[in-house]
């Protein structure tokens, strides 16, 4: 087979694409018939994925996606419709579908011009070839077999996402952004010699910045890491089933606060009053220990970026401040419903969908203990280094983990690894029994499904304690101590 | 350029009713011409609207017209792959190139080639409603009215509508590759999803009421709404579930839940690569021998039922374990072969921009049905499980699992006591092998993949509460 030379998607300029004048006239389109907002969101996402098992390189996948939707607001009601081209047809054709739910309006639209930050410049060719690519698996892979004879099975992934995309819309707005997302993960199986117990361990880096990033956390340290989860598994006792004091490791524990708190918080709930934090603003809702943060424009972290998907500078949201409410996460729409401006966190999937108010990176602020004083000061309970999956209720705050990587805390010293645990509460009770918050804060990355549009986000948290929490395992307290 | 495509204006991408197939079998061509020795081409076209309604009001609509291509290549016993959505020659020419690139880099195995064409005829089904174009707007809305007003008109305790939201598609799939593969067909889905409020003494809850079916008119609007108010008026005076060890009688929306995060322990490819538990099981008993568990792609009613699988084999019912027995693992062409049988027509894709994994198109639990009521006797005390929170896979490797659940108590044989904020925990195979009867409720829960299932007795599971 011959391929003269590695193929990537083209980095096309958006802007060469929609020029102003193009993005103008579709807006107009739009708007022709009455509406008070037009916005033209374009995409171009180039995703490219390696992985190898079981010591052989086996997957490699890549894809293009590229086109444009159109929104329009009329009063109350919006429309979105997409193209997946972006000549002026087809825009136009988005344009007029994007209209569907309007009535003629007797508002005139109007749209005058469009300017703003300059494009982004299209990005010069940087990325890794496939070839050092594989090398990076392979290192992945490698490593984590060769941390323990223990470890019999590895399988590693590597996956990035180009993404381009710019904004139109008829207040004048005409922006572009780019995006460049790696992910790493590392998953390690491990077997004791009859192998009688199994343990697997998984992690799972990812960042919005280049591939220098795994020259600072190096594809053997991530190996190490879920060689270690695995390998804790492999003596580990069935978790108890009681209420207890739980410590959260900082990090991936950050996911509690993000499903059971976070999603409460986004606007759009909070304007349906399905959130159990709507009428709750300046009051008490955890213990003064807690603050709470959304950040899209920390750097590099997986939910980061310049300006959210409707073009609105993203920044520092303070949501919790020492235990009291202090604002909520917005997007265009439900910023103005509530009478706010937006805290760029208007998101969406793709140029397929409608953006709504959605984290960001999300994280507890760190605090004056460190994470050994805080286990040191816990009698008996669970210390959960990692969780994986969960759920939340956010009209009344109930949650349920999966604690991926588990240790039971006995007379202030972290004793036997423990599998199979959940824990389980509801965020105002459990947020309100905080009493101990480390400052080793670490914001990790997640991907974040709602409502069948998933985004990516970083969750994030400093070591810190729960005074009494469920614990959902297997074997009821008293046979476990 | 086939005859439909080319008449169409220049610039537009093909639509549902174009031919889907010609585009696929000019894709396979490109691919052998620039260099692959085999090449699959898989094409989706999809229309379709969503919309939401808040008080009675239009909230938003969305209108979906998408459509993609994905590019399967051996080359030299190497596979790659490509997908994206640009279907001008140029894009199709650079899908190629990338899958051919993304080939050049994978390690070659001798056992890799594409599925043959199959011997007989493609089973006939009949999965999509020719009338749905025919639904406008406002009987789209009119269906999210009936529902607020049956969840509205259940219960004064229900204060609010939270979300009402309609939605269809209308999907086309081609499959061609230069093994002779060649199929098509259409699907149609249509939803409502609808989230009510129920307050009372200051406490809320909020309960959802999910419906769907392949043709409008068969939605049954109403009954969603009545789904949603019932769940969210059921959780109001919830106590904190027990901590115990009980009988518990599993709904058949948690059972049909819980059934599909399995998927993986039933899988050829896991079973190869010693990643389930039950990779050394075929043949023993490995559930109740009350219990079987299949998947049936071609039952009418499946929400995933499909002509033929991921990559073009034809489709048919695989009984994975018969009366507690396990008889065997889902197998696609390649996890078959190499395991020295042939595909079950189990490659799944979840959409153009997945290569085919192994996978699941109406996967249920089957078995001697007893009357619903007469799991509750059965059980007398214990618990049922209405819904579980917190979803995640059950892991294949160690076959555990723990989730969250809200449901009710069970004392002698009827639901008393709501309860919340429970966890579940127990390994599958434990499970399976309490289940000890399945009612005759059987329901199918669409999804990835799409499930289906009775409410199941299980005789004895650990549950912690607060």
């Amino acid at each position: 087979m011959t391929v003269a030379t590695t193929p990537v998607a083209p980095a096309i300029s958006l802007a060469d694409a929609i020029s102003p004048e193009l993005a103008l006239r579709v807006l107009a389109r739009a708007l022709r018939n009455g509406g008070d907002f037009a916005e033209l969101y374009a995409e171009h996402r180039f995703s490219e994925a390696v992985s190898a098992e079981d010591g052989r390189l086996d997957r490699a996948t890549s894809g293009v996606q590229l086109g444009a939707s159109v929104r329009l607001q009329d009063g109350d009601v919006w429309g979105l419709a997409f193209a997946e081209r972006l000549d002026e047809d087809s825009l136009f054709a988005a344009a007029d579908a994007a209209r569907a739910a309007s009535r003629r309006s007797a508002r005139p639209g109007v749209v005058d011009s469009v300017s703003g930050t300059p494009p982004v410049d299209p990005p010069t060719e940087t990325d890794e070839p496939r070839e050092a690519r594989i090398r990076l698996v392979e290192r992945g892979e490698r490593a984590a077999l060769a941390c323990d004879p223990r470890i019999r099975q590895a399988s590693v992934f590597l996956g990035t996402i180009r993404q381009a995309i710019l904004v139109a819309n008829s207040e004048g707005r005409y922006l572009a952004d780019e995006r460049r997302r790696l992910r790493y993960r590392v998953q390690a199986i491990a077997r004791d010699e009859g192998r009688k117990r199994v343990g697997v361990g998984s992690y799972a880096p990812g960042v919005t910045r280049g591939f220098d990033y795994l020259d600072e956390v190096t594809p053997e340290q991530i190996a190490g890491r879920a060689a270690e989860q695995a390998l804790a598994q492999l003596n580990a006792a069935p978790a108890p089933a009681a209420e207890m004091p739980v410590v959260l490791g900082n990090g991936v524990g950050g996911i509690l606060v993000h499903e059971a708190c976070g999603h409460g918080l986004e606007a759009d709930a909070v304007l349906k009053r399905s959130s159990l934090y709507a009428s709750r603003l300046r009051t008490q809702v955890a213990s003064p220990l807690v603050t709470v943060v959304d950040d899209g424009s920390l750097a590099g972290c997986w939910g980061s970026a310049v300006v959210d998907d409707e073009g609105e500078a993203t920044g520092p949201t303070a949501l919790i401040e020492a235990g009291t409410l202090a604002g909520y996460l917005s997007d265009r729409r439900s910023s103005r419903a509530l009478g706010i401006a937006s805290t760029g966190n208007g998101r969406r999937a793709s140029f397929r969908h409608l953006p709504f108010p959605r984290m960001s990176n999300t994280y507890v602020l760190p605090g004056e203990a460190t994470p050994d004083e805080v286990i040191e000061d816990t009698g008996y309970g669970l210390y959960a280094r990692s969780l994986s999956g969960g759920q939340a209720n956010p009209s009344n705050g109930s949650f349920t983990f999966t604690v991926r990587e588990g240790y039971l805390i006995r007379k202030g010293r972290i004793d036997r690894p423990v599998v199979g645990a959940t824990v389980a509460g509801r965020a105002l009770e459990a947020l309100g029994r905080v009493d101990a918050v480390a400052g080793d804060l670490d914001v990790v990355a997640a991907n974040c499904a709602r409502e069948g549009q998933r985004v990516f986000v970083g969750v994030g948290q400093p070591t810190l304690r729960i005074a009494k929490l469920v614990v959902g395992g297997t074997v009821p307290l008293g046979s476990a101590r | 350029m086939t005859a439909s495509t080319a008449s169409a204006p220049a610039g537009e991408a093909p639509r549902v009713g174009d031919d889907l197939l010609a585009l696929a079998d000019r894709t396979v061509a490109r691919a052998l011409e620039r260099g692959a020795d085999e090449a699959e081409a898989y094409a989706e076209s999809a229309v379709g609207t969503s919309l939401r309604s808040h008080a009675g009001k239009l909230e938003w609509l969305r209108s979906a017209d998408s459509a993609g291509i994905g590019i399967r290549v051996v080359a030299e016993h190497r596979l790659g792959y490509g997908y994206g959505s640009d279907l001008s020659p140029e894009g199709i020419d650079l899908l190629v190139d990338l899958a051919l690139a993304n080939a050049a880099v994978t390690d070659p195995d001798p056992l890799l080639e594409l599925p043959g064409a199959p011997s007989g005829e493609l089973p006939a089904l009949e999965l999509a409603d020719p009338e749905l174009a025919a639904a406008c707007l406002g009987d789209k809305l009119a269906c999210l009215q009936q529902a607020e007003a049956a969840a509205c008109g259940r219960s004064s305790a229900i204060e609010s509508i939270s979300i009402a939201q309609y939605g269809d598609e209308r999907k086309q799939i081609a499959i061609a590759s230069s093994h002779g593969i060649a199929g098509e067909y259409e699907t149609t889905f249509v939803y409502l999803m609808l989230e009510a409020i129920a307050r009372r003494d200051g406490e809320v809850q909020a309960g959802q009421g999910f419906v769907h079916a392949r043709a409008f008119r068969e939605l049954d609007a109403a009954a969603g709404g009545d789904e949603a108010a019932e769940r969210a008026e059921t959780q109001l005076g919830a106590v904190p579930a027990p901590t115990t060890a009980a009988s518990v009688v599993l709904s058949p929306l948690a059972a049909a839940q819980l059934l599909g995060q399995t998927s993986r322990l039933f899988s050829g490819e896991a079973a190869l690569r010693d990643r389930t538990i039950l990779a050394p099981c075929v043949g023993q008993r490995i559930a109740h021998r009350a219990v079987s568990l299949l998947d049936d792609p071609l039952a009418p009613a499946g929400p995933g039922s499909r002509p033929f699988d991921g990559e073009g084999v034809p489709s048919r019912k695989t009984t994975l374990v018969e009366e507690g027995v396990l008889q065997g693992f889902a197998h696609n062409h390649w996890t078959g072969r190499r395991s020295g049988g042939a595909s079950t027509g189990n490659a799944r894709r979840s959409s153009y921009r997945a290569s085919p994994e192994i996978g699941f198109s109406n996967f249920v639990i089957g078995g001697e049905a007893k009357p619903a009521a007469e799991l509750l006797d059965r059980a007398g005390g214990g618990v049922y499980v209405d819904e579980l929170q917190g979803l995640h896979n059950v892991s294949a490797l160690t076959g555990r699992f723990s989730v969250g659940f809200v449901g009710r108590l069970i004392e002698r044989g009827e639901l008393t006591q709501s309860i919340r904020d429970g966890t579940l925990a127990a390994d599958f195979p434990q499970l399976l092998n309490g289940i000890s009867a399945v009612g005759d409720d059987f329901r199918f829960l669409p999804g990835s993949p799409a499930v289906g299932a009775p409410s199941v007795l299980v005789d004895e599971l650990a549950i912690a509460g607060g």
